[in-house]
């Protein structure tokens, strides 16, 4: 491997920072001639782009551009091979493709904007798989895209100091970590069953690589596991949408949706078997809580930058495909009449308080920060089981919060694992004045988690919690508070173990991280928007609710 | 004393740092102190001379600088927020200088909180005239509101100027501590949280700044870091994150049912509400209550106030706790009470809640006094008895309060009477811990009874002492006695208007203070006076910075108990009038109440007499001794089933994880790192010492093992169990 110089070996460190600075003389000279530069750049661009009859015409083939969301999808597929073949000539150079390639998805997914702020957009490639591929963006979809290559684009660039550290096998993992982009991307916008099939199992085979990349046992055991169950869930999800079609003739969500009604009068007991198949399919793919047990095992023995995606992203992806599917395609009558809220809040308050109380036994961070990922998947799908626009609205927030919060979380985990090679959280003493910074986000993240207000968690379970009373079922709220004062039990000795505790071998004197500045960045950015949002949810919350009303 | 071995050993690691006290005054802190210090007493002089007579408008009439800077105080109104601002900002200001030197720290320590402490004054203009609204909206999705009117004034004033006598204080005791940096940053937080709470004009805020409050008072609970601190820890922040989410809830249902969350008088509203507006009140007295360490939910108090550094258990004793009482008599008033356009008179119908609430709140004071007080005495560790004192004064306001809902149209006694409590309680309880502080510092040991004879080596602090301990049990011409006599007229009232019950309730009162009485002849007995033991005949008197900090509020006390109208009319009856209370009642009872009639001293004298009868009783019969046993905690009690269900559960699956473990040990070798867990929990929590909470954690930590882990790990159930089931869904629907 050539590029270690811009590695930091944590035991030689002094040494390879003097190197470091005779190697790269960025002093301060270059770096503000460097951000001269950059505004020079940024304003010429912007004054051609602006001013000039060349320019604008850029702007519109850039913002009106029809192939765009085709761009997106395919940019992950095509860098996925590159990277592979980069990746043996040299590593960092595959790294800055794959940071590039995401930060151009998510300039891309931003230059959307101005084509679905009032609307939506479709998006068809016909002909392709025997039915053709659909997509569709709307302010809700827009918005999820770019949580994820926010998500993506500040775990790759983690990613590259930890793997070079910790993994092996780096070329094969940026090469599934873009497969999985991709998936992504393509659920996500997907309008039609068929396509969103596809995308899942796109996304479960290439996070199958992710989850048992260490190779050890346990990581293939937990692998296995997660394919396996992957697959029973991909066939029910298949057979449901063959028992749709059989009756509707369709995969388009919309045709569906204004077809089922009528479905429904003659055929209820087809329909009904399909939606159970269809949601067991999609409660296996998003752990909701019996069904839960592939992922504490997966989501720990992935390597960190993986695990702060599926948790943060991939579990989100099928839980807004229930939404879609829920309410586009199928209906509010038909869940009504089926009692299907009952059943989904049922589920939803199980999955909370057990999903904390089984992660208070957890002595391994990673595993306790998945099954509090498990209890969190219960809050969302208490907020879709509400069946009202408040509840929706709640639900997406808290998608959003905790892609914010989890990531950050996992993020600390691995800093944790990356500096100290710790798991064990009885183990932790004293280390919030070794790793002060990775302890005070971890610290912000937790105290969200647990609901302080001020921070993103609060608000998420605030607007919940007036959802959840105002379709009249107080005991929801009760169940939110246990649920948050369990979220208390486990982080907070953490946290008191960390800043409070003295360890044997070490006073508590305070010094920096011994992390590299690529894993605190990623960090440090989530933990503020955390408190960002949280001081201003308003900003959030206004998008969701127009979103909403432009979903259906 | 565990706490007292575990404090040692920190001495000894402290040497190597080089940080040795020297009692020097000409240090750049000592200086500064003294110049704020006195900068403070003229300050607190000219704001007496300016509100009590005349002199101020006086003045601005003739001056026109002093006309434009009080046109200023009149109409600024983000001075809340600036107030709230500069301890935060401060924070980070004292954590940078923390790095370079102790000194230059707690010089802008001090300065901070002088600075705060006048712009808190500064805002009494406009707090008296009712005006200083500010909001900011747009932020955390309500949008913060502030509002300081004379009862929000009486609480920030209170804070601040304890906190800088404290912070004075502390920078002599802070130097036996480690982390000091951190310390003060918490420090400072918890200041301005704690203004934040006091000042907020909507439920909302306060809940915002009640929970920075928690959190960070948690940091200086466990400041200590030994095992003793952190258990005390776990105890106080897992009751405070239960009563935060209480506050939720009642927010919540309150906000829906209401839609508002303003403090706005909403009688009439709550009235139609039915059975939901005592849910919405029950969970805030809850919540608050466990701040304010009232009865069934006092069980941190104890626990927590002792393992503090002095400084903080000074504050956590003056100030946080009464923030409880603050939020329960903020809510009460404001919910539960009408506007004076609403009501006819003292029996109208909106006030039939407030009756059956407030009933309930006496009694549950009551209970709150007597059992502080009677834990009290039982105690040998001087901050651990002043730690039960803290629960049984609460009490004292608690019941206050009760009286002031209870009466009404008519509580404006019990509302002054906690009002005053709640400042005087603040003055005399944190000079008690910074009395007991010093002693600390001299001879390491906080058991009272191996103690004796200071007042010749440290006369100065056995007056101070001595001053807080008749403040405390309300002696005449000192503050305690001005509230005390308030709220002894509030019972009496209790009874004359309400229900003949509290008859009985008047009765307690009277034995409770016996009871202080009792116990603080004992402290000052056992401490001060009787034989020096040998082994601290060379011990040195006090610091002269703490010297002055304890002088400054023994200063306060005394003033307070000569002239105990001026707070009552400048502050206290203000307050009163910004409720729904009942002008001519005011004007008739409290406008320049008599505080010194005969029947009140006389009754104080009683009380004396009885409890010097119990002292000499107790120590005859070695009552003080006595230790009540383990099942009549109070946290034994109440947990006690839940407890004995967790023990069993546990036992039980450790039982059977042993055989199985046994079976599986023939079988394979290599899985014993996991056993050894096992059997180590199990060992662990066989004596019945362990907290509840970590009893529920080994229970949890067992189920997961035995069960989810397990289940895990033996794939071929998962897979049954899902092809199963989608098999037996395909068979039921096809």
């Amino acid at each position: 491997m050539k590029s270690t110089d811009c590695i930091v070996n944590p035991d030689d460190e002094d040494e390879s920072m003097k190197s470091s600075i005779t190697h790269h003389k960025m002093d301060f000279f270059s770096v503000n001639s460097l951000i001269l530069l950059i505004i020079f750049t940024l304003l010429t661009t912007g004054y051609v782009l602006l001013n000039t009859r060349f320019g604008s015409s850029i702007l519109t083939i850039i913002l009106h551009n029809p192939k765009v969301p085709m761009v997106i999808l395919l940019l992950p597929f095509i860098a996925a091979p590159l990277s592979v073949y980069i990746g043996y000539k040299s590593e960092d150079y595959r790294d800055i493709l794959m940071v590039n390639m995401i930060f151009i998805t998510l300039l891309l997914v931003l230059s959307l904007y101005t084509d679905i702020a009032n609307g939506s957009m479709a998006v068809v490639m016909p002909k392709i798989l025997g039915f053709g591929l659909h997509f569709k963006i709307d302010r809700l979809v827009w918005m999820l895209m770019l949580t994820a290559s926010g998500l993506w684009l500040m775990s790759c660039i983690y990613a590259h100091n930890y793997m070079f550290e910790e993994e092996q096998h780096r070329n094969r993992f940026y090469f599934w970590m873009s497969i999985t982009f991709g998936g992504v991307m393509g659920a996500l916008m997907a309008e039609d069953l068929l396509t969103m099939f596809l995308f899942f199992e796109i996304m479960y085979i290439s996070c199958y690589f992710l989850v048992a990349h260490n190779q050890t046992n346990s990581a293939l055991l937990a692998g296995n596991r997660y394919i396996y169950l992957g697959v029973v869930g991909g066939l029910s999800i298949l057979l449901s949408m063959s028992l749709i079609y059989a009756k509707t003739s369709t995969f388009i969500i919309a045709e569906i949706g204004s077809l089922i009604p009528a479905v429904w009068q003659t055929n209820q007991m087809f329909i009904l078997i399909a939606i159970i198949f269809m949601l067991l399919g999609l409660a296996i793919k998003s752990a909701i809580f019996p069904l839960h047990f592939w992922l504490p095992e997966a989501h720990s023995s992935a390597p960190t930058p993986s695990s702060a995606i599926l948790s943060g992203m991939v579990l989100k992806v099928y839980i807004f495909s229930i939404i879609k599917i829920l309410f586009r395609a199928i209906g509010m009558d038909v869940i009504t009449s089926v009692n299907l809220p009952f059943v989904i809040t049922t589920l939803a308050i199980v999955g909370m308080i057990m999903g904390s109380i089984l992660a208070i036994g957890q002595k391994d961070i990673k595993k306790m920060l998945a099954y509090s990922s498990v209890a969190q998947v219960g809050y969302m799908l208490l907020g879709i089981g509400l069946a009202t626009e408040l509840g929706m609205a709640a639900a997406l927030f808290h998608i959003i919060t905790h892609a914010l919060m989890k990531s950050a979380l996992f993020f600390c985990a691995g800093a944790i694992i990356y500096q100290k090679g710790k798991r064990d959280i009885r183990e932790f003493q004293g280390i919030g004045y070794e790793m002060p910074i990775t302890m005070v986000v971890f610290s912000i993240a937790a105290f969200s988690m647990i609901g302080i207000p001020g921070l993103i968690g609060f608000m998420s379970k605030w607007y919940l919690s007036i959802a959840a009373l105002s379709s009249n079922k107080p005991v929801f709220v009760i169940m939110i508070m246990i649920s948050s004062f369990l979220n208390a039990m486990y982080y907070l000795p953490i946290i008191i173990t960390a800043f409070l505790k003295e360890n044997k071998n070490r006073n508590n004197v305070l010094v920096k991280d011994k992390v590299p500045k690529t894993m605190i960045v990623p960090m440090v950015i989530m933990a503020s928007l955390c408190v960002i949002i949280g001081f201003f949810p308003q900003w959030l919350m206004d998008f969701i609710t127009k979103a909403i009303t432009l979903f259906y | 004393m565990k706490s007292s071995q575990g404090l040692e050993k920190h001495f000894t690691s402290q040497k190597p740092n080089g940080v040795s006290i020297k009692d020097q005054i000409f240090n750049s802190f000592g200086i500064d102190c003294v110049v704020v210090f006195t900068t403070v007493l003229v300050i607190i002089m000219g704001f007496i001379a300016l509100t009590a007579t005349n002199i101020g408008s006086k003045l601005t009439a003739n001056f026109s600088g002093i006309a434009t800077i009080s046109n200023f105080l009149y109409s600024y109104k983000a001075l809340p927020l600036l107030a709230i601002l500069t301890p935060f900002i401060g924070g980070l200001i004292e954590t940078y200088f923390g790095t370079k030197s102790d000194n230059m720290r707690d010089v802008a320590v001090v300065n901070t909180t002088f600075i705060t402490l006048l712009l808190v004054l500064a805002m009494y203009p406009q707090a008296m005239a009712g005006t200083l609204n500010y909001k900011i909206s747009k932020i955390l999705g309500f949008g913060l509101s502030f509002k300081v009117d004379m009862l929000s004034m009486t609480m920030a004033v209170t804070t601040s100027i304890l906190w800088l006598m404290v912070m004075i204080y502390s920078h002599d005791y802070m130097l036996e501590e480690n982390h000091r940096n951190r310390f003060y940053l918490f420090m400072s937080i918890t200041y301005g949280a704690i203004l934040g709470t006091v000042m907020a004009g909507d439920i909302f805020t306060m809940f915002l700044f009640f929970e920075i409050m928690t959190f960070s008072s948690y940091m200086l609970v466990s400041h200590c870091e030994h095992e003793e601190c952190i258990s005390a820890g776990y105890n106080y922040i897992y009751m405070g994150v239960l009563g935060g989410l209480s506050i939720l809830l009642g927010m919540i249902l309150l906000y829906l049912n209401t839609n508002t969350l303003e403090f706005v008088p909403m009688a009439s509203q709550f009235h139609q509400l039915g059975v939901v507006k005592y849910w919405i009140i029950g969970l805030f007295i809850f919540g608050f209550g466990i701040k304010a360490g009232m009865a069934p939910v006092h069980v941190w108090l104890p626990k927590a106030h002792p393992v503090a550094p002095t400084p903080a258990s000074a504050l956590l004793s003056g100030i946080m706790i009464k923030i409880g009482a603050y939020g329960i008599l903020r809510v009460t008033t404001s919910y539960f009470f009408p506007l004076h356009s609403e009501i006819e008179g003292y029996k109208d119908v909106l006030w039939s809640a407030s009756k059956t609430l407030g009933a309930g709140i006496i009694w549950l004071g009551i209970i709150t006094m007597a059992m502080g007080v009677f834990l009290a005495l039982q105690q040998a560790n001087i901050k651990k008895m002043l730690a039960y004192h803290s629960v049984s004064q609460m009490g004292y306001i608690i019941m206050g309060i009760g009286v002031a809902i209870y009466l009404g149209y008519k509580g404006a006694m019990g509302f002054s009477g906690s009002v005053y409590h709640i400042i005087n309680h603040a003055l005399f309880k944190s000079v008690l811990f910074m009395v007991a502080g010093v002693i600390y510092l001299r001879t390491h040991e906080l058991d009272m009874y191996k103690l004796g004879g200071f007042w010749k080596k440290m006369p100065f602090t056995a007056v101070a002492c001595l001053v807080a301990a008749l403040g405390i049990t309300g002696m005449p011409g000192f503050n305690g006695f001005a509230s005390k006599s308030i709220l002894h007229h509030a019972i009496i009232e209790a009874y004359d208007y309400g229900h003949p019950s509290f008859k009985f309730a008047e009765t307690m009162f009277t034995i409770i203070s016996a009871g202080t009485v009792c116990s603080f002849i004992k402290l000052f007995g056992f401490v001060f006076l009787g034989k020096c033991p040998d082994k601290y005949k060379n011990i040195d008197g006090g610091y002269r910075m703490m010297d002055m900090a304890m002088g400054g509020l023994t200063l306060l006390i005394i003033g307070i108990g000569l002239k105990p109208n001026y707070l009552l009319n400048q502050f206290i009856i203000p307050a009163a009038r910004s409720i729904t209370y009942d002008p001519k009642f005011i004007d008739k009872y409290l406008v320049n109440m008599n505080f010194f009639n005969s029947h009140d001293m006389i009754g104080m004298v009683w009380v004396y007499l009885l409890g010097a009868v119990i002292f000499v009783v107790g120590i005859k019969f070695h009552l003080f001794h006595l230790h009540f046993p383990e099942w009549l905690k109070m946290e034994h009690i109440v947990f006690y089933p839940l407890n004995k269900v967790l023990q069993v559960a546990s036992k039980a699956m450790t039982t059977g994880e042993q055989m199985g473990i046994q079976k599986s040990e023939k079988a394979i070798a290599g899985a014993s790192s996991t056993i050894h867990s096992m059997v180590e929990h199990h060992e662990d929590k066989d004596h019945n010492k362990v907290g509840i909470i970590n009893r529920f954690v080994h229970t949890i930590s067992i189920f997961t093992h035995r069960y989810e882990t397990n289940m895990i790990k033996s794939d071929v159930v998962i897979y049954s169990i899902v092809l199963t089931g989608i098999l037996a869904i395909l068979l039921i629907f096809s």
